[in-house]
This record gives C-alpha cells, structure tokens and sequence, in this order.
C-alpha cells in the first residue's frame, strides 16, 4: 500500500491532528530563542541589585557565578535548553525556588479565574446574542446593541476599579477584593488547584463562599469587558444561519421554536469556537491587569514582579508558558474548526 | 461618491453623526488644550493633593495636586499621537507585506504567517513592559511595540482579500494583456484589497488606545507626569479602595468616549463599504 | 456535534444562580464571621497575622540582607551579643546604644589592646530541633560564612580587616570560642550584635549537607535552624512565612506561639486588610494612609523616628554636578516644609545631616538651606547657568512615596529653569545605572544597621567604598574616617565625625531630603512594641491582650 492510499485510508480526525501537530515543534524552539533573546536584552544587572551594601568585586563576581550569569550568551541559551529538556526552568532569583515549583504554585490561581471568566463570558454573550435575534427590535435587542459597542471602548482595568469602589466600598456586599481566600481562613487540601472546587471536595463550606466570594469581582470585570465581543460575533453568526431559508423551511414544516434553535446555534459554531480559543489565549494575557488589582497571586502577578525586579528565570519561564500555553489553544482551536467543518479537505 | 450622499448617510445613522461629533470634540482638545486648561497638566502642588471635585478644580486634583482636568484635555494629544502613529506605522508595513505573502504563495509566505502566529501568542503587557524597559519610557517607543502588534492584524486582512481576488477573471483577464506581477498587484488588486483594511483603520485605533492605557496602567509606558489617560488611572488606582473616586473614574470615561468614537467611526465606514448596507437605515 | 447546545441552557441558569448566589455569598460570609467557632477565639491570643510588602527572599543568613530578610533573621537567628533595652518616653523598646549585653554569649571580654575579644557561651540554650549550644555550633556558623563570601565574609574583612580565618577564629573549649583581629577596630564588640550575624544550629544543618552543596545552602534556603524564639514552620515564597515559636528558647517560651506573615505588596490592601480585622499588624504603609488609620479607633499606630535617611544622590563627576554651587542651588530649592506635610504627613523629618538622627555623632548644627529660589537662581547663575540645565531624575518602579517626591521636585526645580526628565526604571537598572555612573541624579533610601557615626559616614562617604554612588571625594573625610575606623580613642572619633558632617553638609553631595522613620499599623490589643535598628519587628516582644 503506498503513502497516498494509507493517508486516505486514516480517518479524518487523525489526518488532522497528523499535521497541525509537528508544527507545534519549531514554533517553541521559536519562542524559546527569541525569549531568551529579549530578556537577556533587559538593562540591569541582578547580582548588584541583591548585593546592595554588601557590594564588593569579590561579592560581586561570587554571586554572578552562582546565578550563572559570567558565561557567554550562547553557552547560557544551550544550558537553558538543555534544562528546558528536562522539565527545569532554572530558579528564581527573587523567591529562591526553582521557576516551574514557582508557576505551579500560581498557575492555578489564573485559570480559576480565566476559566471561570470564559463560562460566564460565553454564557452571557452567546444569550444575549441569541435573545436578541430571536426578539429582533425589542428592548433586549437595542440594549445589546448599546451594550456591544460600549463593551469594546472599556478599559478592563477601570471596570475593576470601579466595581471595587462601588460594590466594596460604597455597598460593602463584596468582601475585601484582594486574595482568593480571606486571611483567617485556611485554604482546602490541593487536588486541582481551583479553592471552589477543592473545597467543595473537602466539604469546606467556609473556604467555599470565601474563595467564590473574591472570585466574583475579577471574573465580573473579565465577563463585562470581553462578553461584547463574543455576543457580537455570535449574533452575526446566529442571525445568518436564523434568516436564511432552510429554518424557514423547518418552521414552516411545524418544527418546535425551540428545536430549531438549537439547531442554528449548532451551525454557528465555527466562527464562535475560534473566538473562543482565540478569548481563551486573550483573557491570560489580559489577566495580568486585573490580577494585578485584585492582588490574586496568579501567573500575571508573577509575571509583573520578574520584571520589575530584572528576575530573568522567571520571567523566561513565564513567557515560556504563557506562549506554549496559546500556541495550543490555537491548535486546538484550528483542529476543532476543521473537525467541525466537513468541507475543509485536509 | 459625491457630498449631498455623504451628508444624507450620515444623518440617517445617529450613531455615525455621535462618531462624528466626538472626533470634533478631540480635534477640539487637542488645539485648543492651552485655552481650555485651567491649569497646568504638569505643575505639581502637593498642598493640594487629593482634593474633591471643586469650582477650583472640576475633576478634582490627584496625588501630585496637579488638576485632573487640564490634565484630561492635554492628555487627548499624549494618547491620540501614540495611537494614530502605531496604526499607520503598522499600516504602511504591514499591508504591503500582506500583499506580498498573499499573491506569492509558498514556504517564505507559510513562514512569514507563522511568524505573526508567533508575534501574537506572546503575552501582550508583561512584553510590552520588558521591551519598554529595554528601549526607554519614550512616545515613539511605545508608539513601535503596538505597531508591532498591529502588523499582523493588516496584514492577514490584506492577504486574505489577495487570496480571494487573485482567483478572479479580470485577474487572469490582465495577465493574459500582458501585465508584469508588480502592476498587476499595485494596479488591480491592492486597490480593490484596501478596503477592509481601510475599514479597520478607525476600530485599530480604539485598540490602540486601550493598549496604550492598559501599559502605562501597569507601568510601561509613558513617563510621569506626562498626561497619558492611562497613566492617570494607575495614579488612582490605589486610592479607589480607600474611597478617592475622582482620580481614576475621569480620565476612565475619557478612554471611554475616546475609543467609542472610534468604534462608531469604525462601524459607520464598515456601512459605508458595503454596497448593501450603505443604503440601510 | 452537541458542543454548545446543552450548554447554551445550562449556562442560562447557571448565570441565574451564579447571581443570587454572589449576593448570598456576601451575606454568609458576614454571618460565617460572626459565628466563629470558639476554639478560633482562644487561639486569636497567641497568634498574630502580619501583613507586609514581601516575604523574605531566602531564608539563608548568607543572602544579600534585604528589608525583607532582616525581620525573618531578627525572628530566627540569635547572635552573641545583644545592646541591652531601654524603654522610651512613648512607651516603645529600644536598644540602649551605650550598654552592650550578652545574648547567646553569656560574658564576653574584650583585651586591652582592642584586638582579641573572647566569647563564654551560655550554658542549657537550645535550639528548636532541641539541639545545645556549643562551641562547634558558633565555629561552624563562622566557617560557613567565612567560606560562603557574603555577609558575614564581608563584615569580617571590611570591617574588622581580618585576612584569614586560621589565626582569626578559636575554639577555646566546649563552651570559649575567641576571634582574634590585626588592627584595633572600635567596632571589635558591637559588630557581634549585627542581625546578619547569627549562630546556627549546626547539628541540624550538617544533616542536610551533601557532597556538592557543603554548607547546606539549599536547605537552609527554605529552611531554618537556629536559636532563636522563632523556627519557620511553613515558607511559600511571595505568599507567606510561618513562624512557629520555639518552647526551648533561653529568654523564656514567646508569649505568641504563631506568627503568621503575609504577603500583600499593595499597602492600600494592607490597610484594607487591618480596617476589615483580617490582620493584626500591617506594616510598611504609606504616610497618606497613617494618617488616614489615626483617626480609626480600631487602629493604633505606632511611630519612631528611626534611621533610614531618603534622599536625592547626585553623581557628583557628571556635569553640572561637579560644581559645588549647582548642587547647593538645587538643596535651596526643595520645598522642604510643603513635602514634610504632603508627601510625609509629618511622620519624618528634615535630613540635616548624612548621618541618621538618632546615631551618638549626630550633629545639624551645619545645615543652611532654606527653601530661597531667589539664592538658588543666583548660585546657578554664579556656576554659568542662568537659564538652568537638562538633568535626568531616577525612581524605582512601585515606589509610590518617591514618584510623588520626583514629580514635586520637577516642579520646584524647574522654578529656576532645571528641566529634570523623570525615568521610573526597575530597581536592578536603576542599581545598575548608578553603579556604573551613568544617570545623573537618583533617589536613594537606605539605613546603616550599626549604630556608629563612622560606621555609617564609611558606608556612604568614603571614596573607597563600593557604595558611595554619588562618587563624593574628599581626602579629608577620608582620612577622618579611616582614623576613626581603628582608633579607639571615643572623644576624638566623636569630633571627627563632626568635622566630616560639616564638609559633608557645605559640600552638599546629595540633595538633602527627609528622614522617614518608621512605623507600624496594629490593632489597639497587640502590645509591646519595639525598635531595633535593622527596622525588622521582632514578634517575641510583643503579646496580644
């Protein structure tokens, strides 16, 4: 059997997946050289940084040494990638542990968040978008129009702000909006990471209202800002498949309102899923903001503090993820799309 | 087309004539900031610090006790620059490179796209913060970080209008008269491609302005106390706890009606492109 | 492909719930407070929560000392020698800075010629591994630093100029060790009071040594062992430190069992965070937000005046600044009494010296410069700038009290035509720049943790050292210093010192700002408040009533 027949005779799935995948390979190396590149291009030097007072040339040179710093650029990019092989993403100057202990520690912090922002985004934006072609030109239909257009101008950090001012120091109905659980309360054992989940395992009701109740103002600001963009889109999408001829026909053939609903929104995937991919890969760079409000302890922090104080492991080790981290999603994404579309031809 | 459509399609969408009258309203700012300023954007007095909004000082004072609305209005030049420059720069880049990568298909094309997949996987704001810090808190320099970011955007958009137009007859119709590569792509399809990139110009620059805002928010962009809206959010950013409103909610609803001006701009023109929405009520 | 359908309904309810559950949730968690359990009650005694800027970046006393560190090593290690306590007019502990005490030595003797001190260990002191302290324990503790080049390397060849450590360091007997020095140094005693020079628990570490790392330095980067009142019990790097007390410690159990340390680098959070009673202790807050917890009566501040001195340093071998005149101008037009109010709320005071306030030496009587833009304008004119200069002004990043600072002194100075461009940078380039000289004027906060008027003016003034960024040479002063580094005649030190603070003050290196102090936010029932010069709390002083 020669190589045509065998890749015709693979189902589609796997034909796919065959080749967005290798792909993946140069791009990390990719993003492995040329973030190694530009931190190394940031100004400051950390050795003289930590000593302080303590600065002498002896100092100096002694902890150069031991952070590794006095070799050459290339001699450190192989040592990098040759660690990078082996799961160590060297250590952090300013926290003393080693990088990937450290975005462990934090990641889950971000995709509690950025997980919990994506449900509600998608659940808000694609029912509104959904309501408002189905009761085309009532209220609901001009309100989401407002809505979609105000959405996009809103800096997402001034609606935390805001939401801060407001709803924890004017009403006071929020608790106090830094930290994903309140200081006198211990956080639950750790199975995945997220504190609403892990409590809810643990059949910790206190760590639960705790950690959903600091979750709610991040993930509102997230929803706020970025639902727009998705009911948009999904309403442009929605409003084609619901206009054209064949839900016409199907009415006209007696089939429920409902039924035929869900039919449309199943065809109006495929702009959407990307969307989604695309917001998911969005949101972890955006999160960096409002992390940075709420004081979430996340990735984004973690991320903003290496670069204040020139800690280039952990800022290489950020990058490194937060880019491996998109560069899938936008694989999955591109798979999904042409999983769901049966007329691309791979 | 001619003045007396332009003025009937534009009266006939409220929210285009909105667009419109915000542009003036910034156009205004921009010239007339000295007149208009009650006080200087950059003269600190710490004496009075944090005060409320007040006939002395409409939008109140923030931290430094420099007045938040002179401050506003100077600012509109500060961010409008740093915008509209990152979009044309990433404009005249990119849409000639989209040109190139669409008509001449192949393995340097398929690179050039990966390349840009590459561009916008990286977290935005913390490269954003590391590459200010390596260049300098300089306009220009925050002005080329988010033109890098734009390129990609025209320059998909440029190519996927190619792709589609190098298919047509009138295409195959030129090149069977005889037309070198190079005119064909500058006489007949780059004109007819513009289109949606000149339609994404308005909306880019409402991006721009929120990146712009979002950078000097964490830090990495212009430096202080030039008047930036977002740069004056972050000076009142630790305050909105403790109850100090007025320093981060004006230059906030200043992003605002900045970037739906833009927006609605940005959607009046997308109308306007499209023959069969340019009649529609 | 049913991937969004169900969902689309699901998601609709779940919406629904999601709200009344966000308003419930505020309502339990109100009501959840209310009703703690008891046994939460009765452990509030003996545990305090603290929430500070940053959680120590290691735990090895052999790291760069830090703000961070300096309060885990006051906590945990415990040196030779100790200043005895004296109780001040506002009720806080200080250190009597004219009494020396014995901490882990329980006598120690200095010999006449000033080069040989002897130390008599105390007897029965253990650590919290349960381990006693002996001779090996201290011997090892000095091999360690000896051979790790850090701190205690650089206190033993900077200060005490010792060249090597056979001949230097004795064990005598089990419970004698001596360190013997070249020169005489006046400083031979109370450098052994230093916070960065603890004893470990030697028996503990040496059980975590291995072939490639000999003195345990990854171990002891996350752990602690020492005889101090406090162990870290749980160490999460940029969230929180646990420290748990010691029963053994010599000084009796601490009266707080736990000390649990968070991180919050926003203080507005801080502040929030003690308001809202979720801390007991908030420390390191801004002025702004002092005066603000004042007038709370759930809030107690406590205020000392302390040592740090923050000032503006200018490279005194960059034009303009080699000019004498420039730099006085530039001191004449700081608006000194409107930054005191608005910027410090009154908790600092004017420099009016390099040397800290409360340092025995300490003179102001030199200090000249009045707010007087008239006189600034004149001396600029005098130096050949009529009209002003260019000049460049660096902060570091997220330091809010000197970007305020920065942007009030653009405005003063432009008043007589310095047009000074502000760079906010990230702490290690802004360390860099002015290490390597190439910015010209940057803001410098610091403190000297020895409290010696020579001590500090060789930290900052001497030519030869590493740290006198602002490059200020004065062959006098250096003599001046020098001698009184290893003389130990006390009068004659004294009046040196003042000689080097009046050509220090005339010459006028730095632009001379405040001295902020230092204070710290508590609830009104924790009590026992002290200072020590490293400005890091030692939590066995305090209680909880």
């Amino acid at each position: 059997m020669n190589l045509q027949s065998f890749w015709r005779a693979l189902p589609r799935p796997l034909r796919i997946i065959a080749v967005r995948l290798p792909l993946i390979v140069p791009q990390m190396f990719g993003v492995m050289l040329v973030t190694f590149m530009l931190v190394r291009l940031l100004p400051g030097d950390p050795a003289l940084l930590m000593l302080g007072n303590t600065a002498t040339p002896e100092t100096i040179a002694a902890l150069r040494e031991r952070l590794g710093l006095d070799k050459s650029i290339w001699e450190q990019f192989i040592a990098y990638v040759g660690n990078i092989l082996h799961g160590d993403l060297g250590v952090s100057l300013f926290t003393s542990n080693p990088v990937t202990v450290d975005l462990m520690e934090r990641a889950p912090a971000t995709l509690e968040l950025i997980t919990y922002a994506m449900l509600l985004t998608v659940g808000v934006g694609v029912t509104l978008a959904v309501l408002s072609v189905v009761w085309r030109g009532g209220l609901i239909d001009a309100g989401t129009r407002m809505y979609g257009l105000a959405a996009g101008a809103i800096p997402d950090f001034w609606v935390g702000l805001l939401l801060i001012f407001f709803l924890f120091y004017i009403a006071g109905i929020v608790p106090a909006p830094f930290g994903r659980i309140d200081a006198l309360v211990t956080a639950p054992p750790q199975i995945t990471g997220f504190y609403t989940v892990d409590s809810l395992l643990a059949g910790d009701v206190s760590a639960f209202w705790s950690s959903a109740g600091r979750l709610l103002l991040p993930v509102l600001t997230l929803t706020i800002v970025n639902a727009g963009a998705l009911m948009k889109m999904t309403k442009t999408a929605f409003s084609d498949i619901y206009r054209s001829d064949f839900v016409r026909y199907q009415r006209a053939c007696g089939l429920s309102e409902r039924t035929i609903i869900r039919g449309a929104l199943r065809n109006s995937l495929s702009p959407v899923i990307t969307l989604v991919g695309f917001l998911f890969g969005f949101l972890l760079g955006a999160a960096v903001l409002v992390e940075t409000i709420f004081s979430w302890g996340g990735l984004g922090q973690y991320a903003v503090q290496a670069v204040i104080n020139s800690d280039y492991p952990a800022l290489q080790g950020f990058v490194l993820v937060a880019a491996a981290f998109i560069l899938i999603v936008y694989l999955v994404v591109d798979i999904l799309y042409e999983l769901a579309d049966p007329r691309i031809k791979v | 087309m001619n003045s007396p459509n332009l003025l009937a399609f534009v009266m006939r969408r409220p929210a285009a004539l909105a667009g419109i009258v915000l542009l003036a309203l910034q156009i205004a700012a921009i010239i007339f900031a000295p007149l208009l300023a009650t006080h200087s954007p950059v003269e600190a007095d710490p004496i009075n610090s944090l005060q409320p909004p007040s006939l002395a000082h409409w939008f109140g004072t923030d931290v430094s006790g420099m007045d938040i609305y002179s401050r506003i209005l100077f600012a509109t030049r500060v961010n409008l620059l740093i915008s509209i420059s990152a979009v044309a720069i990433a404009f005249a880049i990119g849409v000639p490179i989209g040109l190139l990568i669409g008509y001449y298909r192949g393995t340097v094309s398929s690179l050039v796209m990966r390349v840009f997949d590459f561009i916008q996987s990286f977290p935005v704001f913390v490269l954003g913060m590391a590459l200010v810090s390596v260049m300098g808190q300089e306009i220009w320099n925050v002005a080329i970080v988010l033109a890098v970011l734009f390129i990609p955007m025209f320059a998909r958009l440029i190519r996927a209008e190619v792709l589609s137009l190098r298919e047509r007859p009138f295409i195959s119709a030129a090149r069977c008269s005889g037309a070198t590569d190079r005119s064909i792509m500058f006489r007949h399809i780059l004109p007819n491609a513009l289109t949606p990139a000149i339609v994404q110009i308005s909306i880019s620059i409402g991006m721009a302005i929120l990146l712009t805002a979002g950078l000097s928010f964490i830090g990495a962009g212009v430096r202080m106390p030039t008047p930036e809206w977002g740069l004056m959010v972050s000076i009142g950013a630790q305050q909105m706890i403790l109850g100090v409103w007025w320093v981060s909610l004006f230059p906030g609803l200043a992003i605002v009606i900045s970037v739906l001006c833009f927006a609605l701009l940005g959607d009046a023109a997308k109308d306007l492109s499209d023959p069969t929405t340019r009649g529609r009520q | 492909m049913k991937l969004f359908s169900p969902m689309m309904y699901e998601a609709r309810s779940l919406r629904e719930r999601g709200w009344s559950a966000s308003l419930l949730s505020g309502l339990m968690l109100t009501t959840a407070l209310a009703f703690a359990p008891p046994a939460q009650a009765q452990d509030a005694k003996t545990i305090l929560v603290v929430a500070g800027p940053r959680t120590p970046e290691s735990l090895d006393q052999e790291y760069p000392p830090t703000e961070a560190v300096h309060e885990l090593r006051r906590n945990v290690y415990e040196r030779l020698l100790t200043y005895a306590p004296k109780v001040g007019d506002d009720g806080v502990t200080y250190e009597d800075f004219g009494k020396i005490a014995g901490a882990l030595a329980e006598k120690w003797e200095v010999s006449p010629d000033k080069k040989e001190i002897t130390f008599f260990l105390r007897k029965g002191v253990k650590s919290a591994a349960g381990n006693e302290l002996n001779a090996d324990a201290v011997m090892w503790s000095f091999e360690r630093g000896w051979n790790l080049k850090s701190n205690f390397h650089w206190y033993m060849t900077q200060i005490l100029k010792i060249p090597a450590f056979e001949g230097a360091f004795t064990k005598i007997d089990d419970y004698t060790v001596k360190v013997s020095i070249p020169n005489p140094s006046p400083l031979l005693d109370r450098l052994w009071i230093n916070s960065d020079l603890g004893i470990l628990d030697a028996v503990e570490v040496k059980k975590h040594v291995t072939s490639d790392d000999p003195w345990a330095q990854r171990w002891l980067a996350t752990n602690s062992a020492s005889f101090g009142p406090y162990q870290v019990a749980k160490y999460s790097p940029g969230q929180e430190v646990v420290y748990e007390a010691n029963p053994s410690y010599y000084r009796g159990a601490p009266k707080l069992k736990r000390v649990i340390f968070r991180e919050m680098p926003t203080s507005a959070n801080r502040v929030a965070a003690l308001q809202a009673g979720s801390v007991d202790v908030a420390e390191y807050l801004l002025p702004r937000e002092l005066a603000l917890l004042e007038k709370s009566p759930a809030v107690r501040v406590h205020k000392v005046f302390g040592n740090y001195i923050h000032r503006v340093e200018m490279n005194n071998t960059t034009a303009p600044f080699t000019d004498e005149r420039v730099r006085k101008a530039l001191n004449h037009l700081v608006p000194r009494d409107d930054i005191l109010k608005a910027v410090y709320f009154n908790t600092a005071r004017p420099t009016k010296s390099p040397i800290s306030e409360i340092y025995p030496g300490f003179t102001d009587q030199y200090f000249t410069y009045n707010t007087d833009i008239e006189k600034a304008k004149s001396l600029l004119a005098e130096a050949g700038f009529p009209n002003g200069f260019k000049t460049e002004l660096g902060y570091r990043t997220g330091d809010q009290l000197e970007e305020e600072m920065a942007v009030i002194l653009k405005s003063a100075f432009a008043k007589a035509g310095v047009d000074v461009t502000l760079s906010k940078l990230p702490a290690s380039t802004l360390v860099e720049r002015y290490t390597k000289g190439t910015i010209p004027m940057y803001f410098f906060r610091d403190m000297a943790i020895v409290p010696d008027a020579a001590y500090v003016a060789n930290l900052w003034l001497n030519s030869a050292s590493l740290i006198n960024y602002s490059r200020f040479k004065s062959e006098e002063v250096d003599g001046l210093i020098n001698g009184a580094l290893t003389s130990t005649d006390e009068p004659k030190r004294l009046e040196d010192m003042k000689r080097v603070q009046k050509i220090m003050v005339e010459a006028a290196p730095w632009v001379f700002l405040a001295n902020p102090g230092y204070q710290l936010a508590t609830k009104p029932n924790v009590k026992g408040y002290s200072w020590y010069t490293p400005n890091g709390n030692a939590w066995f002083d305090f209680s909880k009533e």
